[in-house]
C-alpha cells in the first residue's frame, strides 16, 4: 500500500511562545498523554483499586488535583476526571480500567498554557472570574478564560490553563494583551 | 474668579498648558478642567440641552449638570465629559459642546425665545401630524437643535480592560467615613478594596478649611491614605466610580486609568471592574442641592459647597462680589470662609427669618433671591426681603446652599427605595436594601465630620463582627461637630423660569404643567418632563422636583416618593463595557488544525459559530466567488474534493446503557445499529420540533460516536447532559466531546476511494467499507477513523485523525486529489453540493419544523423518544403544514432568493396568502440553473405545480416549479458506488 507519513504539528505553532512581559511569563506546557476517565455506575471502588494498583493513586475528590511521580489526576466535570501521564502510565491505566470506565484519549483536544511571575494575579484578573485568594494549590476549576471554557490549575507561582486546541491562538493573543496592559500600568 | 497666590491642593510651581475652545490656558497639577477655567476667569463652559442657555459650573464633582465638554480630537474625542471631573494634563484639548458657532454666541439659543412653547410634553403634542414628517423633518431638526456632545463617527482608538476583584469588604467612598472604615478594617487584616471616584482621597474635607486630627482636612486625608496604601491587604482604587450594585455582592466599578494622562503608553484608558465583596460599606457622602428661583442657571451661580471647594481645594477666589443664598448653616459657613479669604460678600440671604448670624457683611434673613441678570454671566441678584421690598444687588457670583441629599443611589440599585429623614429634609438608604451593605457617614444624613469619622469606624466594626473578627477599635481624630440646621426650602415663588434640572432644561413650570395634565406619579412626571433623564441622572434635581410635585399634590415628600435609582451611578463609556472584546477579539476564534493550509491557499473565510471555516479556495484566474464555487462543485462531481469538516461536533458516548440512551434521544432507533455501521439521525426538542441532525456510528457494543452540526454542537451536548443528569439519571451512560481531539476531512467524488487508498496503510474497497459504515485504519502507524458517509451525494468518506496530524493529512489528501484532477473545496461548494442532493442544514432545521414537515415522518420509530408525543400534536403535521420541497425557476426570472416568501400564482404577497418560504438557494453548476429548497403548504402533494418565490426586500419575483428535493442522482447510485 501507500508509503505516506504524517507529521505532527504543535498546537501553539505561530503563537510565539514562550513570551515574557513585565513580571509575567507565558509558555506552552507538554502534559504528555491526556486521558478522560468516566467510571461506570457502581464501579467507583473498583476503579479506585485498579488505579491504585496500576499507577499508584486514585481519583481525587471534586475540584481537586493530585500528582504522583509525574502523573496527575484531576476532576474535570461531573463524574469525569482527566489524567496527565506519559505513554507508559497511560497505557497502564487504560488497560486497568477496561470495562470499568468510559476512557477516551484527549491528548490532541487540549493544550496547556502556563502563566507565571509576580504579576500573574493582575493578568488573571483581566481574563478569568475566579477569586485566586480562594484557589489554593491542589484545587482545580472549570471556568471561563477570556470567554473560553477552560480548566484552570493553580501552581506555585502562577497557574496552568487547559484550553481546547482550536482556541490556542485566541487564548495566547488575549493573554499577551492582558500581560502588556498590566506591564504598562505598572509603569504609570 | 482668580487664583489665590497660596492655598489649595494644587502645585502652583508647575504650569500645565491646555486648550479650551481653541484658546490656550494654564493650569496646575491637581486642577480639573473646571477649576482651571474658573481660575482663568472663564465662566461660560457650555450651553443647555434644549434652550441653549449659557451655562457655567454648578458643582465641583461628578454631579455636574452644566459644564460638559468634549475632550480630545478626532477619533479620540470623548463627548459629555464633566469638566469638574476631568483632570488637566499637558496638551489637553477640549471644547464646549451643544453650541454653534461658539459657546459665547450660540445661534441655536434662538430656541430659548421659544421656551414658552417648548415646555413639558412639547414633543408629544406638537410633532404628531403629519405622521411621515416625523422621521424626515421633525426629528432631524430636533436632533440638530437639542443634544449634548458629538461623536466622532470613527472607531474609538482607545483600549479598555475588564477585570475582576474580590474582597472581604468594599468601601465605597474615600471621604472621612470611608477612610476610617477602610483603616479600621485594614488594621483587622481583612481584604479591603477602597474605591473613590475622585483622584484624591478625603471627599468633603478637601473642600473645607476644618482641622481634622490636628491637620488640614486634605493633609489628614493624604496621611490616612498613605497608611492604607502601605497595607498589603488594602487595595486603594482612586479615580474609580462604583457604578452599580448587582446580585451576589457584585459591584460594577469604572476605573479611569489614563484619562488624566497625555500618553497612555500601552495602558488602557479605563478598566471596568466587577468587584465581588462579602460586605460593603457605602460611604458615598451627600450631594448639595440648589434652590429653584427665577433665572437660577446663569454662569456665576454655583452651589455653596462647590464655591468652598474651589476656594479651599483649588485656591481660587470666587469672584469680586458674592451673594450667598441659603436655607441652612452651610450658607453661614460659606460666608465666613469667603470673608476670611478677603472676598467681598455683597449680601448674605437666608430664607430663615429666625437666625442671627454674626457676619461682617449685609445679612438679609427671611429673604429670597427672586431673580438674576446677566446674559453670559451673573451681573446682579434681586432679593425680596422679609417685608416684601425688593433689592437689586450687583454681584458676579452667587453661592446657593439648599441643603444636602445623601448619595443613596447604590443602595437603591436592587429595587429598594430610600426612606425620608425629616430632620435633614432628605432621603437616606433603607436598611438591608442591598444584602450585606451597611452605610456610614453623610449618606445616612449625619453631616458633621466628627460623627462621620466615628460612623466609619462603627460600620467597619459591625462588618468585622459579622466576619467573626475581633479587632481593637481605632480612635477617631478630632474634628468639627456643627449641625447644618436646615429649614427646608425648595423653590421661590416668583415669576420667571426657575430651573430644577439644569441639564435637561426642566423648570418648576414644567412640573406644574405635568401636574396639570395629571402626570402626578413621580415616575410619570419624570418621563413627561424628562427631568433626571440626562447624563447626570438628576443628581441635583430629582429631590427638588419631587418636593415641588408634593407641594402641588398636597402630599408629603415621602408620600410622593422618589423615582427609581438605576445603574450606572455616573456615565460609563460603552467601550469600557466591551473591554478587550472588540475588533479581532470580538469573540474568541476557533481554528481547525488545517487552518494554516487554508490560509496558504488563498481561502476566503466564513464564520460558523466561533469557528473560522474556509468558504472558497480561489485560484488566481478567479475574480468572482461563483467562479471558485462552481469549479469546486464540478471538481467534486467529476473527480474528487477534500474539505475540512473538523468543526462538526463529535461526541463520544459510552456505557452499558448507551444504546438505550440514544434511542431516547433520537427519533429513529440506534440500538439496532450494527457495530461498524453508521446511521443518519434526527433528534427532537421536547416540543417536538427537530433540534439537530447528524450521524451515529457504532464503534463497539457500548461505544458510539455521535456527530452534530457545527452550530448546534454545544446545544446538543447540553441537551445530552440535561437528559442524562435530570431525566434519566439511572442510565449508565457517559459522554465527552471529542470534537477537538480529531481533525476530520470529507473526501468526496468518484475518485475519493483512490485518494484514500493512496494514503491508508490497509486500504478500502466498496465491500470492506460500504455506504453508511465505519472502520479503523492507520497511516504509517497513525490511527485514523473512516466513515463512509456523504454530504455531497457523491461517493464520500470522512477520515478522522488525531488533531496534531490534521494539517499534514489535509496537505497529503489535497496533493493526492490534485494528482487525480481534484483539490480542496470550501463551505460554499459544500453548500451547493448538499442543496443539489437535498440534504438539510439549519436553514431547513430552523426550530419550527417537525419530522413530517421535513419529509422524515416515517423516521419516527415506535419506541419513545424526546419530543415524540408533542411532535404529533394536531396541526403540526399533514396537509395544512408546510413541507420541504425543491424549487426550480420556470419563468423569465431565473434567480431565486433565499428568504423569499412563497405565494400562489396570481396572489399578492400578504400574510394571509403566504404559502411558505425559500430556505436555501444556489446556482447549480451541475444542472446549469438555479435551484432551491424551501417550504410550501402541503408541498409534497403539489409536485409539478407552479408557485411564486417573492423576495420582498429586493422585489425579485420568480415563477418556480415545485420539485423533489433531490436534484442530482435521485436513485443514490453515485453515493453507494
Amino acid at each position: 500500500m501507500a508509503r505516506v507519513s504524517l507529521t505532527s504539528q504543535d498546537g501553539f505553532a505561530d503563537c510565539d511562545l514562550p513570551f515574557s512581559c513585565g513580571s509575567v511569563q507565558i509558555s506552552a506546557q507538554d502534559a504528555g498523554q491526556i486521558t478522560a476517565i468516566m467510571p461506570f455506575k457502581g464501579y467507583a471502588m473498583t476503579v479506585a483499586t485498579a488505579l491504585k494498583d496500576s499507577v499508584g493513586m486514585t481519583l481525587p475528590t471534586v475540584g481537586t488535583v493530585i500528582e504522583n511521580n509525574g502523573t496527575e489526576f484531576f476532576w474535570n466535570a461531573q463524574g469525569q476526571w482527566f489524567a496527565f501521564a506519559n505513554h507508559a502510565e497511560t497505557a497502564k491505566l487504560t488497560a486497568a480500567l477496561q470495562g470499568m470506565a468510559a476512557v477516551s484519549d484527549q491528548s490532541d483536544g487540549w493544550l496547556i498554557l502556563a502563566l507565571s511571575g509576580t504579576g500573574v494575579r493582575d493578568v488573571l484578573a483581566r481574563l478569568c472570574p475566579l477569586d485566586f485568594d480562594d484557589f489554593p494549590l491542589g484545587r482545580v476549576a472549570r471556568t471561563e478564560f477570556a470567554h473560553i471554557a477552560c480548566t484552570l490549575i493553580p501552581g506555585q507561582t502562577g497557574c496552568r490553563i487547559m484550553v481546547p486546541r482550536s482556541y490556542a491562538r485566541a487564548a495566547v493573543d488575549i493573554t499577551t494583551e492582558a500581560m502588556k496592559s498590566v506591564a504598562a500600568q505598572a509603569l504609570l | 474668579m482668580k487664583r489665590l497666590s497660596t492655598g489649595g491642593q494644587i502645585d502652583q510651581n508647575v504650569n500645565v498648558p491646555f486648550t479650551f475652545d481653541g484658546k490656550k490656558y494654564t493650569a496646575h497639577p491637581g486642577d480639573t478642567v473646571a477649576s482651571a477655567l474658573l481660575a482663568n476667569g472663564v465662566r461660560v463652559m457650555g450651553r443647555s440641552f434644549k434652550y441653549h442657555r449659557p451655562r457655567g459650573v454648578l458643582t465641583a464633582g461628578s454631579d455636574e449638570p452644566n459644564a460638559l465638554i468634549e475632550v480630545g480630537l478626532g477619533a479620540d474625542c470623548t463627548p459629555n465629559t464633566r469638566a469638574t471631573v476631568q483632570e488637566v494634563y499637558a496638551g489637553l484639548t477640549c471644547k464646549s459642546q451643544n453650541c454653534w458657532p461658539h459657546v459665547k454666541f450660540d445661534l441655536m439659543a434662538v430656541t430659548g425665545l421659544m421656551s414658552a412653547f417648548l415646555g413639558a410634553g412639547f414633543y408629544y403634542k406638537t410633532f404628531m401630524w403629519p405622521r411621515k414628517f416625523w422621521v424626515k423633518v421633525y426629528e432631524p431638526i430636533i436632533r440638530r437643535a437639542a443634544g449634548l456632545g458629538n461623536l466622532s463617527g470613527l472607531p474609538d482608538p482607545a483600549v479598555y480592560d475588564k477585570a475582576w476583584a474580590y474582597c472581604d469588604l468594599l468601601v465605597i467612598g474615600a471621604g472621612p467615613a470611608g477612610l476610617m472604615a477602610a483603616l479600621q478594617a485594614g488594621k483587622a487584616g481583612i481584604k479591603v478594596v477602597l474605591a473613590d471616584e475622585d483622584f484624591i482621597a478625603g471627599g468633603r474635607v478637601n473642600g473645607e478649611c476644618d482641622i481634622v486630627g490636628g491637620l488640614s482636612g486634605g493633609d489628614w486625608a493624604a496621611k490616612t491614605l498613605a497608611e492604607l496604601t502601605a497595607m498589603p491587604n488594602v487595595q486603594v482604587m482612586l479615580r474609580t466610580t462604583v457604578t452599580g450594585a448587582y446580585d451576589g455582592g457584585t459591584y460594577g466599578a469604572l476605573q479611569r486609568v489614563t484619562d488624566h494622562l497625555a500618553q497612555s503608553n500601552g495602558a488602557p484608558q479605563q478598566t471596568f471592574w466587577r468587584i465581588v465583596a462579602k460586605h460593603t460599606i457605602l460611604a458615598s457622602g451627600a450631594l448639595e442641592r440648589p434652590i429653584a428661583f427665577p433665572n437660577n442657571d446663569r454662569p456665576g451661580i454655583m452651589l455653596a459647597s462647590a464655591m468652598r471647594t474651589y476656594l479651599h481645594r483649588y485656591g481660587i477666589a470666587p469672584g469680586k462680589r458674592v451673594v450667598i443664598f441659603s436655607n441652612n448653616d452651610d450658607g453661614v459657613r460659606t460666608a465666613r470662609d469667603l470673608i476670611d479669604a478677603g472676598i467681598e460678600i455683597a449680601a448674605f440671604v437666608d430664607t430663615r427669618g429666625h437666625i442671627t448670624p454674626n457676619l461682617s457683611c449685609p445679612v438679609l434673613t427671611g429673604s429670597q433671591v427672586i431673580n438674576t441678570s446677566g446674559r453670559l454671566g451673573l451681573k446682579s441678584v434681586s432679593v425680596r426681603r422679609e417685608d416684601g421690598t425688593v433689592t437689586r444687588i450687583s454681584a458676579d457670583y452667587l453661592a446657593v446652599a439648599g441643603g444636602w441629599n445623601p448619595a443613596v443611589h447604590l443602595s437603591s440599585h436592587m429595587g429598594k427605595k430610600p426612606e425620608w429623614r425629616k430632620d435633614i429634609a432628605g432621603f437616606i438608604p433603607t436598611k438591608n436594601a442591598i444584602p450585606n451593605m451597611t452605610y456610614a457617614g453623610a449618606v445616612t444624613g449625619d453631616y458633621t465630620t466628627q460623627t462621620v469619622l466615628v460612623a466609619g469606624i462603627e460600620a467597619a466594626q459591625s462588618v468585622l463582627k459579622k466576619l467573626g473578627i475581633k479587632a481593637a477599635r481605632i480612635k477617631p481624630p478630632e474634628a468639627e461637630n456643627r449641625p447644618i440646621n436646615i429649614a427646608p426650602f425648595w423653590h421661590v415663588d416668583a415669576k420667571g423660569p426657575a430651573w430644577l434640572d439644569f441639564q435637561n432644561d426642566v423648570t418648576v413650570k414644567d412640573i406644574k404643567q405635568a401636574h396639570a395634565e395629571n402626570f402626578r406619579s413621580v415616575e410619570h412626571m419624570k418621563r413627561y418632563t424628562t427631568l433626571g433623564m440626562a447624563t447626570d441622572q438628576g443628581k441635583t434635581s430629582n429631590i427638588g422636583a419631587l418636593a415641588v410635585m408634593a407641594e402641588l399634590t398636597g402630599q408629603s415628600i415621602p408620600e410622593t416618593g422618589t423615582t427609581m435609582f438605576r445603574p450606572p451611578y455616573s456615565p460609563v463609556q460603552i467601550g469600557a463595557l466591551g473591554g478587550r472584546n472588540v475588533g479581532r477579539h470580538y469573540m474568541p476564534n476557533r481554528l481547525t488544525p488545517a487552518d494554516e493550509f487554508a490560509r496558504k491557499h488563498r481561502a476566503d473565510w466564513v464564520e460558523a459559530g466561533l469557528w473560522q471555516r474556509a468558504s472558497l479556495f480561489k485560484q488566481r484566474s478567479e475574480t468572482r466567488w461563483r467562479q471558485s464555487c462552481d469549479r469546486e462543485v464540478l471538481m467534486v462531481r467529476n473527480s474528487v474534493g477534500i474539505t475540512d469538516v473538523t468543526s462538526l461536533g463529535k461526541i463520544d458516548v459510552q456505557g452499558p446503557d448507551a444504546a438505550v440512551f440514544l434511542d431516547r434521544i433520537y427519533a429513529n432507533t440506534m440500538s439496532s445499529l450494527k457495530i461498524g455501521k453508521v446511521r443518519y439521525g434526527l433528534m427532537l426538542r421536547e416540543d417536538g420540533m427537530v433540534m439537530d441532525d447528524g450521524t451515529v456510528a457504532r464503534l463497539a457494543d457500548t461505544h458510539y460516536l455521535v456527530t452534530t452540526t457545527t452550530g448546534a454542537a454545544g446545544q446538543v451536548m447540553r441537551h445530552l447532559e440535561f437528559c442524562s443528569q435530570c431525566l434519566w439519571p439511572e442510565l449508565d451512560v457517559h459522554f465527552i466531546s471529542v470534537t477537538e481531539q480529531w481533525a476530520q476531512f470529507a473526501v468526496a467524488g468518484p475518485k475519493a476511494r483512490e485518494v484514500l487508498n493512496g494514503v491508508l496503510s490497509n486500504g478500502i474497497d466498496n465491500e470492506s467499507l460500504p455506504y453508511m459504515s465505519c472502520a479503523g485504519d492507520n497511516i504509517d502507524g497513525v490511527t485514523v477513523r473512516l466513515f463512509r458517509i456523504s454530504f455531497s451525494g457523491e461517493r464520500g468518506y470522512e477520515i478522522a485523525v488525531p488533531a496534531r496530524y490534521g494539517l499534514s493529512l489535509m496537505q497529503t489528501l489535497v496533493e493526492r486529489a490534485q494528482a487525480l484532477g481534484g483539490g480542496a473545496y470550501g463551505l460554499e461548494a459544500l453548500n451547493v453540493l448538499r442543496i443539489e442532493k437535498g440534504f438539510l442544514t439549519h436553514a431547513e432545521i430552523d426550530g419550527r419544523m417537525t419530522l413530517d414537515n421535513l419529509g422524515f415522518g416515517r423516521m419516527l420509530a415506535k419506541k419513545d423518544c424526546i419530543g415524540k408525543v408533542l411532535s404529533q400534536r394536531d396541526g403540526l403535521n399533514g396537509p395544512d403544514r408546510e413541507h420541504l420541497i425543491g424549487l426550480k425557476p420556470v419563468g423569465v426570472v431565473k434567480q431565486i432568493v433565499q428568504g423569499a416568501v412563497m405565494v400562489n400564482v396570481g396572489d399578492v404577497a400578504t400574510a394571509e396568502g403566504l404559502q411558505g418560504h425559500v430556505s436555501s438557494a444556489c446556482f447549480s453548476p451541475t444542472l446549469g440553473h438555479v435551484i432551491a429548497l424551501g417550504f410550501v403548504k402541503n408541498g409534497r402533494e403539489r409536485m409539478g405545480e407552479q408557485i411564486i418565490a417573492a423576495d420582498l426586500t429586493s422585489g425579485v419575483e420568480t415563477l418556480c416549479e415545485i420539485t423533489s428535493t433531490v436534484f442530482v442522482d435521485p436513485d443514490g447510485g453515485r453515493l453507494r458506488g
